[in-house]
Formats: structure tokens, sequence, C-alpha cells
């Protein structure tokens, strides 16, 4: 007799709870449910041995958490609970598994046949392809699902749901009825606007005075320029209570055909909001941004820009883009920031006769900048014998107006003074050398901090082929060095994943617990690894992923298994993002100001309030930086 | 008028009336009770991770078990240290009148469901067949057992010995010490996942839960078969009587 309707059903609500089978037919669900056993395992119990040869079961965790070592490599261990399933490699392959899969506590679990598994896989597409990322790392596929949810959960919520009283950026323009067209010209011109709001005595929202009335109702028919607004404006503009959403807005435009809405807090004006507001908000264009810089005049002016940049960014998280793009894009338009900035600075400075070259060192030197970051540069130049001490101040004058710039722009001054007007940084070629040399020869623990800040330069400016040459001298020096590539790698291997061996996640217990540091526990543990790879390859890339994807090719690591390496990279640079964001922090209260969070806070995580499915990327994340490690370790470490 | 024997000759009727396959069929499952007792006390296919339990739960009109009748029956099996779902027994017994109001509240069997079930009869012999001679499981086994009883003596005329194991007797046993008293209690003690309680196969699947904890208890104290187990039942019903 087939399962009674009550146990399928209860069954397939805890499927439809978990990925992989929350994407899968119901009928394959249903197979599952029938042919399931609810198997039970008391504390302490082995579940799976290698030992136990050809993997004969698929065994769902319905609940309590099982541990999983690796008989293999010791340091292997990790804890999974309901939902995950195990062993989905060894089955797919149809061989003994590696892994040894134990109960923590009393736990139970859905169990089923080898025979059920294989026919789930010719069935169920989502299914057979869980199992074949299963042997690839299931990374890739969540992280497709993440940016799938994100994205909508996000584009919708925090843009077109917003409202308008969040979207309007600035003070409305206005004037009085009884304002002269002229003056009402004048506030236009003043503020760069091709409209302005008129409103009545009582604030109150009365018309609106444009350009093309200027040319209909003004100068066409010969108006005078001295007659009141009042006379040439078109009246009963379209208003919108400030409370009502961005996509109220937006439907009210294009059902009256309007371009601009008043936006009006008990009938008085706030603000104007006009089509394009609306747009950027979903998507405030690269280009736009790219052109603003171009023409900005003043530094001032590309103040403006970076607060643009600021609100890209958030849209592109919140369109679940992927973090590569994101910090790209942020690199990329820091750069045309700083180029412009570098233009407005040298009118003032007079470099001639000396070869200089910006560096951007750090993360704007691996191309990866997330949002709060502070600047790191040095300038690498070359001049006649014995002129070094001439050019010096010349260019640390320059450097220090750039930092300034740089700072009044929203880059915050580094505290470690990693900055091109330190005079310990402003060197020419053979200074970097010596100075390269030094701790390349003694890598002593300050020697490796320099290295990992300075290795990863970039130019930025000016003379590009002297950042080539001493780059081209780098890789040959540190990749012949072994006592160096061998510190670089114990280095790398110092910081270990936060995987727990009870719970899921190791968690501090500092200033605060429960958290998780993004940063120095997550996104690092790749970027030195990357650098000790780069470096002991000889490869010259600065960037995190292209370091990793290039190693991989030297060293003939499977593609797939350093793309999901990098993938894992990106989650957890995507969840700094998003953390920087405020994604996590609870909403504020009514009236209460949303509140900063503070700059330390910034990369830190609590795993356990993250959703289910971040949970596992973010564990899953940490087991390929394990896994790197072990690379690392395995090519370098002896 | 009321015959002495009146009871005794209307059941003889009954059985007189069975259809030949049925007899057969009923024949054919006392053989099996048999040798399935047989098996559960032999070292061997007996052992408690091996030998086949069902924990059921009969659903009835009423709370009297001397009068009340089946409404639904549900059952899973227990073997090899899970539940197989694949091996689960549901049936809905057709009613001539439609059980009291509060009753169809607690079952959520309506009346519509109740009369388009399965003819008296013919559920109550594919529920034995559904055991096929193995140990019924049930919390509050009593009840279980005295209905089910009087229900085959009523329907097919004839006395059908089933072995019931009591949980509410056998897990205090195995588990001294704890203030666990009714079937919530044991649920919540071993923090089951609730699937809709006071459905017979609801209860069922939380009792084969219970079940599965029981067993282990019982093989780490060194008992060895399900024949043991019901040994340890029947110490714990004579303690329980002299306390």
């Amino acid at each position: 007799m087939a399962a009674p309707a009550l146990i399928i059903e209860s069954t397939l609500r805890f499927l439809r709870e978990h990925p992989p089978f929350s994407r899968m037919a119901r009928k394959d669900l249903e197979l599952i449910a029938t042919h399931a056993q609810l198997a039970y395992f008391p504390v302490g119990t082995t579940i799976v041995d290698p030992a136990d040869g050809t993997a004969r079961n698929l065994y769902i965790i319905q609940r309590g958490h099982v541990r999983v070592r690796n008989t293999a490599v010791a340091s292997d261990e990790e804890t999974r609970g309901p939902g995950e399933c195990f062993p989905v490699a060894a089955l797919a392959a149809g061989t003994a598994g590696t892994r040894h899969f134990e109960a923590t506590e009393d736990v139970f679990c859905y169990k089923l046949s080898r025979a059920d598994f294989d026919a789930l896989r010719q069935s169920s597409a989502p299914f057979a392809q869980f199992c074949t990322e299963a042997l690839a790392g299931i990374l890739q596929q969540s992280l497709g699902q993440l940016r799938q949810n994100f994205s909508q959960r996000a584009v919708e919520q925090r843009t077109l749901l917003e409202p308008l009283k969040t979207v309007i950026r600035r003070e409305p323009v206005y004037c009085e009825t009884s304002t002269s067209i002229v003056d009402a010209l004048r506030a236009m011109q003043a503020a760069r606007l091709a409209s302005i709001a008129v409103v009545d005595d009582k604030h109150r929202p009365v018309g609106i005075f444009t350009l093309t009335d200027l040319r209909d109702r003004v100068v066409l028919p010969g108006a005078d320029l001295a007659s009141p607004v009042r006379s040439v404006m078109s009246g009963s503009p379209g208003t919108i209570d400030e409370l009502a959403t961005a996509q109220e807005a937006l439907a009210m435009m294009a059902q009256r055909s309007f371009h601009q809405l008043m936006v009006t807090r008990e009938g008085r004006l706030v603000g104007v909001v006009s089509e394009r507001d609306l747009f950027a908000l979903q998507r405030v264009s690269m280009r736009n941004i790219l052109q603003a810089i171009r023409l900005a005049p003043s530094i001032a002016a590309l103040k403006g820009v970076t607060r643009d940049i600021d609100a890209l960014t958030d849209n592109l998280v919140a369109q679940g883009a992927a973090a590569e793009p994101i910090t790209h894009t942020i690199t990329g338009l820091n750069d045309a920031l700083t180029h412009r900035l570098f233009d407005l600075v040298l009118e003032r400075h007079d470099l001639a006769g000396i070869d200089w070259c910006w560096l951007a060192v750090g993360s704007e030197g691996r191309r990866e900048q997330t949002v709060a970051t502070d600047q790191d540069n040095a300038i690498l130049f070359r001049c006649e014998e014995g002129g070094a001490d001439v050019c010096r101040p010349r260019l640390i004058a320059f450097a220090r107006d750039v930092n300034e710039g740089l700072a009044e722009l929203g880059f915050p001054l580094c505290t470690g003074n990693i900055m091109a007007s330190n005079p310990e940084l402003c060197l020419e070629l053979s200074e970097w050398r010596a100075k390269f040399a030094g701790w390349i020869r003694e890598p002593t623990p300050e020697a490796l901090l320099g290295a990992n800040i300075f290795f990863d330069f970039r130019p930025l400016m000016g003379d590009l082929a002297l950042a080539t040459e001493l780059r081209a001298w780098l890789a040959n020096l540190a990749s012949e060095s072994r006592l160096f590539v061998r510190m670089l790698v114990a280095n790398a291997l110092q910081a270990e994943p936060p995987l727990g061996v009870i719970r899921k996640f190791r968690t501090d217990d500092g200033d605060r617990p429960g958290t998780i540091d993004l940063k120095s526990h997550g996104t690092r543990i790749f970027v030195d690894a990357a650098r000790a790879f780069a470096l002991a390859l000889g490869i010259r890339e600065t960037n995190t992923s292209q370091r990793l994807r290039l190693a991989g090719r030297r060293l003939a690591i499977e593609e797939r298994q350093m793309e999901s390496t990098v993938e894992a990279y990106h989650y957890l640079q995507m969840l700094r993002l998003r953390t920087q964001r405020g994604d996590f922090e609870p909403e504020p209260e009514d009236g209460e100001p949303a509140k900063e969070i503070p700059h330390t806070a910034r990369n830190r995580v609590d795993p356990y309030a993250l959703n289910e499915l971040d949970q596992r990327m973010l564990k899953e994340s940490f087991r390929q930086a394990r896994s790197l490690q072990t690379q690392l370790e395995q090519a370098f470490g002896r | 008028m009321r015959l002495p024997f009146g009871g005794s000759l209307a059941r003889r009727r009954i059985r007189r009336a069975l259809q030949p396959d049925v007899r057969a069929r009923l024949a054919a499952l006392k053989v099996r009770a048999r040798q399935r007792a047989r098996e559960d006390r032999h070292p061997t296919t007996g052992l408690l991770s091996l030998a086949r339990f069902a924990s059921v739960d009969l659903e009835t009109t009423g709370p009297n078990m001397h009068e009340d009748r089946i409404i639904s029956i549900g059952g899973v099996a227990v073997s090899g240290r899970a539940l197989l779902h694949a091996d689960a027994f549901e049936v809905v017994v057709r009613q001539d009148r439609e059980s009291a109001v509060d009753n169809i509240l607690i079952h959520q069997i309506g009346g519509q469901e109740q009369r388009g079930g399965v003819e008296p009869v013919a559920a109550l012999l594919a529920f034995l067949e559904y055991l096929d001679g193995s140990i019924a499981v049930a919390f509050r086994a009593e009840f279980d057992a005295t209905v089910l009883k009087r229900e085959l003596h009523e329907c097919l005329g004839i006395r059908v010995r089933v072995r019931f194991l009591d949980l509410a007797a056998i897990l205090p046993a195995l588990y001294p010490d704890t203030p666990n008293d009714t079937l919530d209690d044991w649920a919540q003690h071993f923090n089951l996942p609730p699937i809709g309680r006071h459905h017979a196969i609801a209860d069922a699947y939380a009792g084969g839960q219970l079940l599965l904890h029981a067993i282990e208890q019982a093989q780490r104290l060194g008992l060895v078969t399900a024949g043991d187990l019901l040994e340890l039942q029947r110490a714990q019903r004579w303690l329980g009587r002299r306390r």
C-alpha cells in the first residue's frame, strides 16, 4: 500500500523548505516521500563510513546534526544540519565516499535507496544538476539562486516600493506666483534646472514653469520678462504625497504624461521628482557617472559624483549583480574619479622633467574596493642620478594635494599613513627595489605585512611603464626566493576559516560576540592565498580572482574547482557589501533615525541571523577557503 | 426477546456467512501470526533491529472502548531502525451512522468521508493482513486492543489474537524517573516534530518514532529480541498492579 497522504504531505512540507528539493517537481518529491524511510541514529552512531564501500543510501537530515570528517585530511571537519543531504558526490560518482558521517545528537534522516537516488537523477533536472554540482562544489548554483532571490526581493522592495520621501534628494527649487519671469529663470539657471515649481502663498504647488513654456509662452509671443510667472506657467501640475511609492509616482506619470511630479507633505511642496530620478533609482547609469566625472569643474563638483557612485553600488547590490562586476565597477569609477582629481591637482603643480607613476596599493591595487575603503597609495619615480632629493619634495607636495583631495571626496586618509605623501612611500625605482629586496631577503613579520600591502601595487597615473618594470623585476625575484615563498605561504595559512565543529560556525567572543569578521576570517584568506600563489609562480596580476584563475591553470587544478573557489570569494565580498549597506541591521523604528553602522562593525555579520540559504553558502565559502589553503600548502608548503 | 447465548449464536451465523475466500485469508493469517510470534522470540530473526513492528492507532466514534466503533485505522511499519513510508497503512471505515459531531471535530473526518469509507469486514481484513502477525505498537494500547478485538468479534464472528505492545507501559520502564505521562509528554521529551495529531496515521507516525527511541534504549539495557520487549511489558504490568 502506498504511503498515506498525511505522511506524504508532511514529508513534502519539510522537503520544500530546503534546496535542492524546493526546486523539484511535485511528482519527484512524492517519489522521495513514498519511498523514504525515516531512519533513526542515536547520538554517536556512524551513519556512513568510507569503509562501508560503495555508497548505498542517500540521507536527508530531518532533525539533529551530523559531524563530517575526512578520513584523509584530519583538519577537514564540519557539521551538517536539517535539510542537508549526504553523501551526494559519492552516490553520484558510484564510489565509496572519503568522508565519515556521525550523529552528534539523536538524528533522524529520510533515507533513500541507491535505486531511488538514480531514479531521481533521471527524472528531475534540478536534482540531476544538484548532483553534478555536488561533485564540483555546490557553490555556484547556490549563488545563482541567491542572485535571483535577492534581486527580486531587493529591487522590488528597496527601489520601486520605497516611499518618495526617501527618493527626493534635494530641496525643491521654487518661486512664488508673483515672481517675475526673469527671476524665475535666474533661479533655474543657478540650480541648473530646466524647470521650476511655482507655489502659492500657502506653499502649495500650483504650477510649473519649464523651458518649453519659455519658448512657447514667453519668447515666441514676445511676453514681458518682468510679468509674473503666474501668467506663463503650466497650471495644475501633477502632485503626489511624499508617502506614495516610487511605483505609484511612475504610474501617475505614465497615465497623465507628466515628466515631473510635485511631492507634497500635507499639501505643501517638499520636493520635485522627475521621471529621470525614478529611472535612476533603478539604475544610476555608469555612463552618466563617468560623464559627470569627466565634466566636473572642481573637487566640490566631484564630491557630488561620489554620492552617485554610492547609489550605483547600492543599486547594483540590490539588483543582485555579482560581486566581481560590482567591485570592478567601484574600482573603475574610483579610478576615473582619481584621474579627474589628478587633472585638477596637476593644474597647480609642475612635475615636468620627472618620470613618475602613481601606484594604488592594497585593495585598490587589487581592483577590489568595497564601499568603506580608505586610501592606500604610493609614488614611484625615476630621475637622473642624485636628483631624487630634488624631485621628491615636488612629488610629495603634489601627493599631499591629491591625498587631501581624495579625503574630501570621501576616501578617508589612511590611518597607517600608507599614502603617497609619506616620504617613505614616495620613492625612486631603485629605492623601491631595495625596499622590496630587503623584505624578500628577510621575511620578518613586518616585511610580510609590507609585502601584503605593497606587492599588490597597480599603476594608476603617470608613466605606467615604470610600474611594469618594477613588477617584472619583482615577479622574478620573489618566485626565486624559496624562503620568502615559504614564509608567505605560512602567513597565508595562519587565518583559519571559522567553521565550527559542534555548530556550523565558530563566532568571536570579543566586543561583538556571536559575529564573524568576514574580512579577517573570510576574504583575507583568499586574498593572501592568491598573493602567495601569484608571487610563488611569478604571476604579475594583482586581482585576486585573476590570480587564482591563472594559478589554477599553471598548477593544472581543475577549472571548475578554481571557479568554485573564486565564486566563494565573491560570495564573501558580496556579503560584505550587503553588510556595509546595512542589509542585516534591524529596521529602525518609526521616527528613529537609521543608525550609522560603526566602522569596525562593517565587516561583521551574525551567521545565525542569516537565512538558511546564506548560512549554507557561507559555510560552503569557508569550506572553499579551507580547501584553497590545503592546495596552497600542498603546492608550496614544503 | 433476548435469548441466552444469543450473542454467540449471532456470531456463529456471521461466521457461517463469511465468503470462502475470506475464510481462507483468515486461516492464512492465523498461521502467519503464529509463525511471526515464533520469529520474534528467535535470537536472529527477532533481533530488535530486524524485527518488524507496526505502530498503529485507531480512531473511534467515542471514548468508550466497549461500545464505540472504529472510524479509521493508521499504521506505519518500523524495522531496521527506521519508519518505512512504503510500508504504511490507512483506512477509513464506513459507518452506518455518522459519529457524534464533537468526535468529527476531534478526528476531522467528516460524515461524508465516513459514509464513503471501506466496508468494515474488508477494512478489518486489510488491516490484519497489513499487520501480518507483527506486534502492534500503540500508546495506551489497551484501548486499541479492546476495540479491535470487539470489532473483529462482531464483524467477523471470530476471536483473533493480536499482540499489542503498549508504549505507555514500556517507555516508563525503559526511561525510569521521567515524569512523562501522555503521548504529548513523550513526544515533547524526544522533541518530535508534529505532523498533525488526533489523526490515526499521525499518531501512528509519532508512536513509531517513540518506538525507535524505545528500541534503542532497550538494546542498551541488554534486551535482544522483540519478544523480550513483550516480556518487559508483562513484567511492568505485573509491577504496576502491585504498586
